[in-house]
């Protein structure tokens, strides 16, 4: 984690800002088909600032990713598949944007996600939209929504359309 | 939490990984070289102070990518069991005074910023600032939180949430 804030330098800036200093922009993805349009998103709103992005999946032991019984789970096999596959949006992200980088961590999302924010000192976490069913909000709030009561910064929620059902 | 690339170096390359089959090629490409779709921002204020460092965030936004800005302020009726002449009095003042004050804040802004309007609405604040931000068709609805204890969160204090489930749009959550 040391080296994250090094390796996350943002490029010059094409335009600045008047008085928006967004610099690191933390993009919470679950590898889900929208966290595709998210991660884009993202980089449309980065470009302007020459903010730096960093894609954080984190695997959820209630996705069967991990077991972790309350701690974080040891990086093995069943991380290794999410992490191809951030790593081949971070690369394609750098086709275009050269300041991407990507992690991965395990545990809880909302709680990795404020963590991760709070260690790069974000300036803005971009999520993709849930809009989960009734029974779902009643069990427990959505990742976004708790990630937006906890964050130490600005929270983009970013939805594409109508009928998102999935987190980004 | 690890970098994902570090751990990558030793392996064997995502060629045809099942987790990688649902990215459409070209696609991350083709959204990332277009234009910001940010054409139209919302912003809900409710007057406070803070909602004022929101409104600045939202204005500073438009201002980056162009956009129009429309401020837009729910007042909210207080329950009451039975009407008064002096509770609606009381009522129209407080519904005047919040527009007066919405309206001087949307003076101050249209004087740095010209692309911006203004909304006044009476009801429920979610249920009319999804309305609001269905009508306009905007790109961006921000909005304020600043409810940081459990108690508020858990009664639901803080509207944020809400109007994520409310919204057709995508939404910043300005802390």
């Amino acid at each position: 984690m040391t080296n994250i804030l090094t390796e996350t330098q943002a490029p010059e800036a094409a335009a600045v800002a008047d008085s928006l200093n967004i610099k690191k922009i933390l993009v919470a993805v679950d590898l889900s088909s929208h966290s595709e349009k998210t991660a884009a998103y993202a980089v449309q709103l980065a470009a302007p600032f020459g903010a730096s992005l960093t894609l954080l999946h984190v695997c959820s032991p209630k996705a069967g990713t991990a077991e972790t019984s309350g701690k974080d789970c040891s990086f093995d096999d069943p991380v290794i598949e999410p992490e191809k596959a951030l790593e081949n949006l971070a690369e394609r992200i750098r086709r275009t944007y050269r300041a991407c980088s990507a992690y991965v961590s395990a545990g809880d999302p909302a709680e990795k996600t404020v963590l991760m924010a709070e260690i790069l000192r974000a300036d803005l976490i971009v999520t993709g939209s849930c809009h989960p069913s009734f029974l779902g909000r009643l069990l427990g709030p959505d990742q976004p929504s708790r990630i937006v009561h906890r964050a130490p910064c600005p929270v983009l929620v970013y939805h594409n359309g109508p009928t998102d059902d999935e987190t980004g | 939490m690890r970098p994902a690339s570090t751990n990558l170096l030793n392996r064997e390359q995502a060629t045809n990984s099942t987790m990688n089959t649902f990215i459409e090629p070209m696609l991350l490409e083709r959204h990332a070289e277009s234009n910001p779709r940010i054409k139209r921002i919302v912003v809900a204020t409710d007057l406070s102070e803070h909602a004022m460092k929101t409104t600045n965030y939202a204005l500073a936004l438009a201002k980056q990518f162009g956009a129009s800005l429309t401020l837009v302020h729910v007042f909210e009726p207080k329950e009451i069991s039975f009407t008064t002449r002096q509770s609606n009095e009381d009522f129209e003042n407080a519904r005047h005074n919040a527009e007066r004050t919405l309206l001087n804040e949307f003076e101050e802004i249209v004087g740095t910023y010209s692309n911006c309007g203004w909304e006044f609405r009476v009801g429920e604040p979610v249920k009319q600032i999804a309305l609001m931000a269905s009508t306009l068709n905007a790109d961006l609805l921000v909005i304020g939180s600043h409810h940081h204890n459990l108690l508020a969160g858990l009664i639901g204090a803080d509207a944020a949430p809400r109007i994520l489930r409310s919204v057709g749009c995508s939404v910043l959550v300005y802390r």
